[in-house]
C-alpha cells in the first residue's frame, strides 16, 4: 500500500464462501479485467472470491480469481485478481470510465 | 522507529488484554478512557497511530471524525468486537485505515500495527519536477565526472604502461677523442686527454664541460683518485699528485717509474700502477715516491684499462671482451669476468676505468670519437 494513497484505496468486502464470514481489504488497483487487493487476511492463490465495493454505485459480488499472492514486509497480503464474469466487468468498465 | 500508539478503551478488561499484546509487539501504548481523554493528551503523546475500541461511547464514527479533525492523516484502527466485514468497510469509508477483528491476538494485530506505523504521516505531495530536474543534472554531471575520471585514469594508466619511458642516459660522447684517465667526483667527472693535454671537468648529470685545465708540460696517460687529491701519470713515467682546485695545483711528483704506467689507482691503502704493454701490475706505497712493493702479472689476456677500489682490482680486457675483477690480495687470480657488450664495436678502445659507488665508469674512443659510459658493478 502506498502510504500517501491508502486513504483513496477502495474498501472492499471479500467473500470466500457462503458459510464463512466475509473478510475485508482495499483495492489498490482496479481495471475492467484485473484488480489488485491488499488485505490483512491470507487467501490462497487460485481461489475464487467475490468482491463488494462502491465505485459510483455499489458493486456486489464481483467474481474474481486470485492469480498471485505476495506478502509485504508488514505482514499484509497483496493479491492479483482477474475478474471472471464478463457481464460484471462490462459494468465495471463503464464505472471506471465515468470515474476517470 | 517512532512506536507510540494511543488506545482509546474504557474497558479495564480489554485494556489489560491490549496492554499485554502491544507490549509484546514493542509498542509504547498510551491508554485513554475516552475521546476527551485522548484528545487531552494527544498533543503530548504524539502517537503514530490510534486504536479505538468499537462498541463504546461515543461511537467509533464520531471518534473517527473528531480525530481526523485534529490529525487528518493519522491512521485510526477500530478494534471490532466481531468479524464484521460490513462494519469494517463502513468504518474504512468513514476514514479508518483498517479494522482489527476479535479475538485480538499478537498475530492478528502485528500487520495492522506495523503498517500503521509505516504509513503514519501527512500525504503532502511536493512538486518535485525542479528537484528531479536538478537531480538529473547532478546525476549527469556525476556520471560525466566519473567518465572523465575513468578516462583520465585509463589514459594515465596507458601512458604509464605503454609510453616510452625516458631511459636514463648512461653513455655520453666527448668533445675530444683521446681520453686517458677518469676520476669520479661528487658532482662531476674529471677526464684527461693526452692529445689536447688537458683535464676536462664534466657535469656528472649531463656531461657538459664545467671547466678545462690545460697541462702544457704534461701529456696525461692516466688518472687516479685520492682522498682529497688525485694523481696524474704522464708519458714520461712521472706521477704527479695534484689538488682538485681551480688550477689543479701540483702537490708532489714521483721520479719516473718503470715500467712507464698507463693505468693507476689508489685502493685506500696502496697505490697501483699498470702497464698495458707488458701486462704488469705494480703495488706501491702511496707516498710521494710511490715505492714499488710487488709486481704482479695481469692474469687476463690483454690489459686495456685498469682501476681499483677498496675491495677489488678491475680491468677492461679487449681480449676477453669483458670486465675482469681481481682480488686485491691475489691480483693474479681472476675472480670473475663480465662480458662488455660495448666491445661489440670493434673500433672501441677503452683506455681508462673508475669505480665509484657501485658503478664502473669506462672511457675511451670509438670511431674516432671519445666516449664515456658507466655500468653497474658486476655481482
Amino acid at each position: 500500500m502506498n502510504q500517501n494513497k491508502v486513504g483513496t484505496f477502495i474498501p472492499v468486502i471479500i467473500k470466500t464462501s457462503l458459510d464463512l464470514p466475509p473478510l475485508w481489504g482495499r483495492l489498490s488497483r482496479l481495471s475492467p479485467l484485473e484488480a489488485e487487493l491488499a488485505s490483512q487476511f491470507e487467501l490462497q492463490a487460485g481461489r475464487v472470491v467475490t468482491l463488494s465495493f462502491e465505485l459510483r454505485g455499489a458493486f456486489d459480488d464481483i467474481r474474481a480469481r486470485i492469480t498471485a499472492v505476495s506478502k509485504d514486509g508488514d505482514g499484509y497480503f497483496n493479491y492479483s485478481l482477474v475478474f471472471l464474469d464478463h457481464s460484471q466487468t462490462a459494468v465495471l468498465a463503464e464505472a471506471i470510465t465515468a470515474q476517470s | 522507529m517512532f512506536n507510540t500508539i494511543q488506545i482509546i478503551c474504557a474497558s479495564e478488561k480489554n485494556r489489560l488484554i491490549l496492554r499485554g499484546i502491544f507490549k509484546n509487539l514493542g509498542a509504547d501504548a498510551v491508554f485513554s478512557l475516552d475521546l476527551n481523554d485522548a484528545l487531552a493528551i494527544f498533543e503530548k503523546a504524539r502517537p503514530a497511530a490510534i486504536f479505538i475500541m468499537d462498541g463504546e461511547e461515543p461511537p467509533v464514527e464520531i471518534q473517527l471524525r473528531e480525530l481526523r479533525r485534529v490529525a487528518p492523516f493519522i491512521p485510526v484502527i477500530p478494534l471490532l468486537k466481531s468479524r464484521d466485514a460490513g462494519r469494517a468497510v463502513e468504518l474504512m469509508k468513514a476514514g479508518a485505515f483498517d479494522c482489527a477483528q476479535n479475538p485480538w491476538t499478537e498475530e492478528a494485530l502485528l500487520p495492522l500495527y506495523k503498517k500503521a506505523l509505516n504509513i503514519s504521516g501527512t500525504t503532502l505531495e511536493l512538486d518535485t519536477k525542479g528537484l528531479r530536474s536538478r537531480r538529473r543534472i547532478l546525476a549527469l554531471t556525476l556520471a560525466a565526472l566519473c567518465a572523465l575520471t575513468g578516462f583520465s585514469g585509463g589514459v594515465y594508466f596507458g601512458y604509464k604502461k605503454y609510453a616510452a619511458r625516458p631511459v636514463p642516459q648512461d653513455t655520453f660522447a666527448l668533445p675530444y677523442a683521446h681520453p686517458t684517465g677518469i676520476v669520479i667526483r661528487k658532482n662531476s667527472v674529471l677526464i684527461s686527454d693526452w692529445h689536447s693535454q688537458a683535464l676536462y671537468e664534466h657535469d656528472a648529470g649531463n656531461f657538459n664541460i664545467l671547466r678545462v685545465v690545460n697541462l702544457p708540460e704534461t701529456t696525461p696517460v692516466a688518472l687516479a683518485a685520492g682522498q682529497d687529491s688525485f694523481w696524474l701519470a704522464g708519458t714520461d713515467g712521472v706521477i704527479e699528485k695534484r689538488l682538485p682546485d681551480e688550477r689543479c695545483t701540483r702537490v708532489s711528483k714521483s721520479a719516473p717509474l718503470s715500467p712507464i704506467p698507463d693505468g693507476a689507482c689508489f685502493d685506500g691503502l696502496y697505490f697501483w700502477t699498470a702497464d698495458s704493454r707488458s701486462g704488469q701490475l705494480v703495488k706501491r706505497m702511496p707516498g710521494d715516491a710511490l715505492t714499488a712493493i710487488k709486481t704482479f702479472t695481469y692474469p687476463g689476456r690483454k690489459l686495456g684499462a685498469f682501476t681499483c677500489d677498496t675491495r677489488f682490482l678491475w680491468a677492461a680486457d679487449p681480449g676477453l671482451k669483458g670486465l675482469v675483477k681481481m682480488s686485491l690480495d691475489e691480483p693474479e687470480r681472476i675472480i670473475s669476468t663480465t662480458e662488455l657488450p660495448a666491445y661489440a664495436d670493434k673500433t672501441l678502445k677503452l683506455t681508462a676505468l673508475a669505480s665509484k659507488d657501485g658503478k664502473i665508469w669506462f672511457t675511451g674512443d670509438a670511431r674516432g670519437r671519445g666516449l664515456v659510459f658507466f655500468k653497474d658493478e658486476p655481482k
